[in-house]
């Protein structure tokens, strides 16, 4: 499952970031990748979590009770395979 | 009395520190003082995309001037023609290349470069005897931007508050800009209280405005909610800027940014506010709780008064703001300013929920729904539309437009056209950021648009 949370990320990511990013070009998606250098902004993020929403069926910022802001696409990856729902 | 003479009087004997530092200049408080701009009586627009410069004309400008009116050089052409074409001036005072102005020119109004006007600076000998007004732009009710007449007093009201400067040097962070409200409680907090102030340029991306207050060991920065998540998500290189104190204001703090910033930096005193351009400062609590305490209501705490009519809150404070440049006063007889924003209260707290007016804020920016639905159906293969602000948690709120398109037309052109179109026909505050194109748009019962939440 972890793997499907990894790659449907990655490739949502993807989509969104030609959208919203235009013309940049779509960086490296590795764990280490800082977020807000990646070239896609903090509203573009807010696209990408509400899409993730309709895709996965869950939003781990809302079920978290801890708040919490990731920083590099590892975190952010971590986070939703942490909240996924049993 | 003027803003040199206040530093004076404020910063006395500390005025070798540092007062200002740009990416490759540090200015101190003897450098800002002492100089009086040519421009007595005259009504100047300050356009100026040099904050350094800015300040300092600024500084040289109040006691002078009949009005300052810093506008950012950021604005959109369409609110600055605004501005300019609703306002008398005699003056604009810029940075900027002739090709930028032609706004100003249109209007004849006299244009003053920067570089020439600093050849004749004048010393300031006499105490200054003109009370400059302030204008500040504000986003009211509509989408273009009015002017609010300030005093100095008025816009300032907090940082006068305090007589003796701390000392122990205080380092402020810049995330507004200075030609607005917040901007101005920045930096007038910081000039009249002898703190320095790391100044930036806020189209500089986020990770290298944060880089540079951990560098220059920044201990106070005030921002929007919006912008404290983007601050957090620089992960490691937040956590190197040694806080003191955080300021929240310009759009509501949740409970969730709240309780991220107090494990972030657990040390921080950590401060929201609700202030309006029109009210000038109006609450702030300091209990890392969302909302404000309903105790306020009682009046006990030195605050501005509160009441809530209708489930709008009414403000009465002594640093309010006069009137509006165009003459209409928004307070009524006694004093009240209707702010327009609406409040639901909830045990011992009470929580600003949104606009009576149906505007949102997303980021901070005020954004008109309704307005943003009318340029959408102006599309000619747009049948129906629907905008609306989508509680997001990296940005507060995310604006979000459902699009119904005409049957008869090829939809990928015309999903295409629509996205250039909203580029090209909406400033980038009010451009849909999530677009989805549905095929059909629910219409409630009373006939209005269902929200699409």
């Amino acid at each position: 499952m972890k793997k499907i949370i990894r790659e449907t990320i990655s490739a949502t990511f993807s989509r969104v970031f030609i959208e919203q990013a235009e013309g940049a070009s779509l960086p490296l998606l590795s764990d280490d990748l800082v977020l807000l250098e990646g070239g896609l902004d903090s509203m573009g993020f807010a696209v990408l979590v509400v899409e993730l929403e309709e895709i996965l069926g869950f939003d781990p910022f809302s079920i978290s009770e801890e708040a919490f802001y990731p920083s590099t696409f590892g975190e952010f990856v971590s986070f939703y395979e942490k909240h996924e729902p049993k | 009395m003027s803003l040199n003479d206040l530093i004076i009087i404020h910063v006395a004997s500390e005025l070798d520190r540092v007062a200002l530092i740009g990416k490759n200049e540090r200015v101190s408080f003897s450098d800002l003082i002492g100089t009086c701009s040519d421009m007595y009586g005259k009504r100047v627009v300050v356009f100026i995309s040099n904050t350094l410069s800015l300040v300092k004309t600024l500084v040289s400008l109040d006691g002078s001037a009949q009005a300052i009116c810093p506008i950012s050089t950021a604005t959109d052409k369409k609110e600055l023609y605004h501005l300019v074409s609703e306002n008398k001036f005699d003056a604009v005072i810029t940075d900027l290349n002739k090709e930028d102005l032609e706004v100003f020119t249109r209007f004849n109004i006299q244009v003053y470069n920067l570089i020439d006007l600093g050849r004749n600076d004048k010393k300031r000998i006499n105490p200054s005897n003109q009370n400059s007004t302030w204008l500040v732009p504000t986003s009211g009710t509509t989408s273009l931007p009015k002017l609010v007449s300030h005093t100095l007093g008025s816009l300032g009201a907090s940082s006068l508050r305090l007589r003796k400067i701390s000392e122990q040097n205080k380092i402020w962070g810049q995330f507004y800009d200075f030609t607005r409200y917040a901007g101005y409680q920045v930096l007038l907090n910081s000039l009249l209280n002898g703190h320095t102030l790391v100044t930036s340029s806020l189209k500089d991306p986020i990770h290298e405005r944060v880089k540079r207050c951990a560098e220059e060991c920044v201990t106070h920065i005030s921002a929007t909610p919006s912008q404290w998540r983007k601050i957090l998500m620089t992960g490691a290189s937040a956590k190197r800027i040694p806080l003191e104190q955080i300021v929240l204001g310009g759009e509501a703090a949740d409970q969730q940014i709240l309780s991220a910033l107090s494990s972030f930096y657990p040390e921080a005193k950590i401060t929201h506010t609700y202030a309006s351009t029109e009210a000038g400062l109006g609450l702030s609590v300091s209990d890392r709780l969302a909302g404000f305490p309903t105790r306020f209501f009682d009046n006990s705490e030195g605050l501005p008064e509160i009441s809530v009519r209708s489930g709008r809150l009414f403000l009465r404070t002594t640093s309010s703001a006069s009137n509006y440049v165009d003459g209409k006063r928004f307070k009524d007889s006694q004093g009240w300013i209707d702010t327009g924003d609406l409040v639901k209260v909830e045990g011992e707290r009470f929580f600003i929920i949104g606009r009576e007016s149906g505007i949102i804020n997303v980021g901070g920016d005020k954004v008109n729904p309704e307005s943003v639905r009318h340029t959408l159906l102006e599309h000619p293969n747009v049948i129906q539309a629907n905008v609306f602000g989508k509680k997001n948690p990296i940005t507060g709120m995310l604006l979000s437009a459902h699009i119904q398109l005409k049957a008869n037309v090829d939809q990928e052109l015309a999903k295409a056209s629509v996205k250039v179109f909203i580029k090209e026909n909406l400033q980038i505050k009010d451009q849909p950021r999530l677009l989805k194109f549905v095929d059909d748009i629910e219409v409630a019962l009373t006939g209005k648009l269902g929200s699409g939440k």
